[in-house]
């Protein structure tokens, strides 16, 4: 059984770095040896690993400069306040507009309107009214993930079979212990399907923010190398922010499976 | 199954019984006014086990919610013990249809949050636990999460979690629907057996009627659409119950009888166009012998 389980790790490690493999040889034909005309700019693999890890790096910023960290710690710092804010204030104002009928009444027809707003939309205002284009970029970063929290959480509330309503009404439970005993955990799953989504558009309108009007971090960075010609610095960027976002990805479902280890149960693990 | 009628043992006083007069109970849908039960009068006796048969869509399951206070009737009245009923309490303990444990709660506490929510203190709650998870043999799997349990696990579970409370009334509707044959005859036999025991005020709602007839003191009929009382059977067969008596005469007759009352129904329902009707017809025309139920027919 175990050494199953080997072969098929090792099967699919093998398959993801062949994977891999094929995306930076067609990455590497198509700059470094085709030289096609629209690809003349762009840095060809192996240049941009080169700069990546290099002691003198041309941009200023490599794995071994402070440069680099600092952008990353600028860009993650936001993220994690934005989407920390997302998460206590959607989640429980999703918990109580599924729990509460008439509060749910008020206020869905507004998140309705408001959530389908791309998250840029809302920099003309976040700059008029925020002060400092700090906690803009925060706002702008936190408004997305709220409401991806808030609908999910929503959703989770609704998703609970009524008969676990009825069962803990006649087991004599008070509204109190209905909400933190039933509608807390039921909506679990969801909600941690919505923090997943909310930590993707996180990272979206994060590098949107900083672009627009940022100051530091990996999305002006970006706009940056981009303005000065260093393409290299544009690429290995992006690379930091797919990693960072699998990163964060990875360590919300790790909270979600310790949390939920009877849903993982049911899938028979 | 505990020996020598257990049932003389306990204060049968201390259990409750339930009154249905005159429930009328409508519902508006799309304008259409629909009335599911109309001047029901029921009664289910303190201490004992009354099954309720009869087709799809004859408003068992209303009954059920209206008795569990879960639903109010539009006429008529329900009273626990004289009591009438305004909502649901705990002196009335539902087991759901489909299984309602708690998927995200163990088995422990799955079966003590009854305990947990009227503030019963933890060590009394772990002293009733432990009896109770032994007496339906699921102590070993205390810690165990109910979907890791066998579809009879969980219903036992549920039972466990329903009888910690220790209410006056039990309330059952179609527990055992799901379970494969022979799960659920075990189920049954495990079923009557705590009921022999304990002799609680029992409500069981179901669809077979080998199953009705051996578990019930009590077999009521209801007619379809609108849904009330058709007739009610005593049944007499001697306790503690026993598989063979499913093939005994008197079983047989009566059998027959509650067979002969139910089909009136479901065709009834099968020529309103129930869908699960259809299948109650199929059922009884197997159980009953196919050219019989032909003859009945005209």
């Amino acid at each position: 059984m175990q050494r199953l389980k080997e072969i098929f790790t090792d099967r699919q490690m093998y398959r993801a770095v062949l994977g891999m493999l094929a995306f930076v040889t067609v990455w590497y034909l198509l700059t470094a040896v085709f030289n096609l005309p629209r690809f003349r700019q762009i840095p060809n693999p192996l240049a941009v690993l080169k700069e990546w890890v290099s002691f003198e790096p041309v941009s200023g910023r490599s794995l071994f400069t402070g440069e680099y960290y600092l952008d990353i710690a600028y860009s993650v710092g936001r993220t994690l306040i934005a989407f920390s804010l997302a998460t206590v204030l959607g989640v429980s104002l999703g918990l109580i507009m599924g729990w509460n009928r008439m509060f749910f009444d008020f206020t869905f027809p507004i998140v309705e309107i408001l959530r389908p707003m791309p998250p840029l939309s809302w920099i003309p205002l976040a700059v008029l009214i925020l002060p400092g284009v700090e906690i803009a970029v925060i706002y702008v970063t936190f408004i997305a993930a709220f409401f991806a929290t808030i609908l999910n959480t929503l959703l989770g509330v609704f998703s609970i079979d009524r008969n676990y309503f009825l069962a803990a009404k006649c087991l004599g439970s008070k509204p109190k212990d209905i909400f933190l005993n039933v509608v807390v955990p039921g909506s679990l799953p969801f909600i941690f399907t919505g923090l997943q989504i909310a930590m993707g558009v996180s990272w979206m309108s994060l590098v949107a923010g900083e672009i627009i009007s940022g100051q530091r971090g990996l999305g002006y960075a970006i706009y940056e190398g981009y303005s000065l010609f260093q393409y290299d610095q544009v690429i290995i960027y992006m690379f930091t922010l797919g990693i960072l976002g699998y990163i964060s990805s990875a360590g919300i479902r790790a909270v979600g499976r310790r949390l939920m280890s009877w849903e993982a149960r049911r899938r028979g693990a | 199954m505990s020996g020598n009628n257990g049932r003389g043992i306990t204060n049968r006083d201390i259990f409750g019984e339930v009154r249905v007069e005159g429930v009328t109970k409508k519902y508006e849908k799309e304008g259409q006014c629909q009335t599911v039960l109309e001047e029901c009068s029921l009664h289910v006796q303190r201490g004992k086990l009354t099954v309720l048969m009869g087709p799809s869509g004859c408003g068992k399951t209303v009954l059920i919610n209206l008795i569990a206070g879960y639903e109010k009737p539009t006429a008529g009245r329900v009273y626990i013990d004289d009591t009438p009923v305004t909502g649901p309490g705990r002196d009335r303990l539902v087991v759901f249809q489909e299984t309602a444990l708690f998927p995200w709660m163990t088995v422990y506490s799955n079966v003590t949050f009854g305990c947990r929510a009227q503030g019963i203190s933890r060590g009394e709650t772990k002293e009733r636990a432990e009896l109770i998870l032994k007496k339906v043999g699921l102590y070993e799997f205390r810690d165990k999460y109910p979907t890791q349990l066998s579809g009879g696990m969980q219903r036992r579970a549920e039972l466990a979690r329903a009888m910690i409370n220790d209410p006056k009334i039990m309330i059952l509707d179609e527990p055992f629907r799901g379970l494969d044959a022979m799960t659920r005859q075990l189920m049954q036999g495990f079923y009557v057996g705590l009921f022999e025991e304990i002799g609680r005020t029992n409500f069981f709602v179901t669809h077979e009627v080998d199953e009705a007839i051996f578990l019930a003191d009590r077999l009521v009929i209801m007619t379809f659409q609108p849904g009330k009382v058709k007739a009610e059977i005593d049944i007499d067969l001697p306790r503690p119950r026993d598989v063979r008596m499913l093939a005994s005469a008197r079983f047989m007759e009566i059998r027959g009888q509650a067979i002969d009352l139910l089909y009136e129904e479901a065709a009834k329902a099968f020529s309103a166009g129930s869908k699960t009707a259809y299948d109650l017809m199929g059922a009884l025309v197997a159980q009953k012998g196919a050219c019989n139920c032909l003859d009945d027919k005209k």
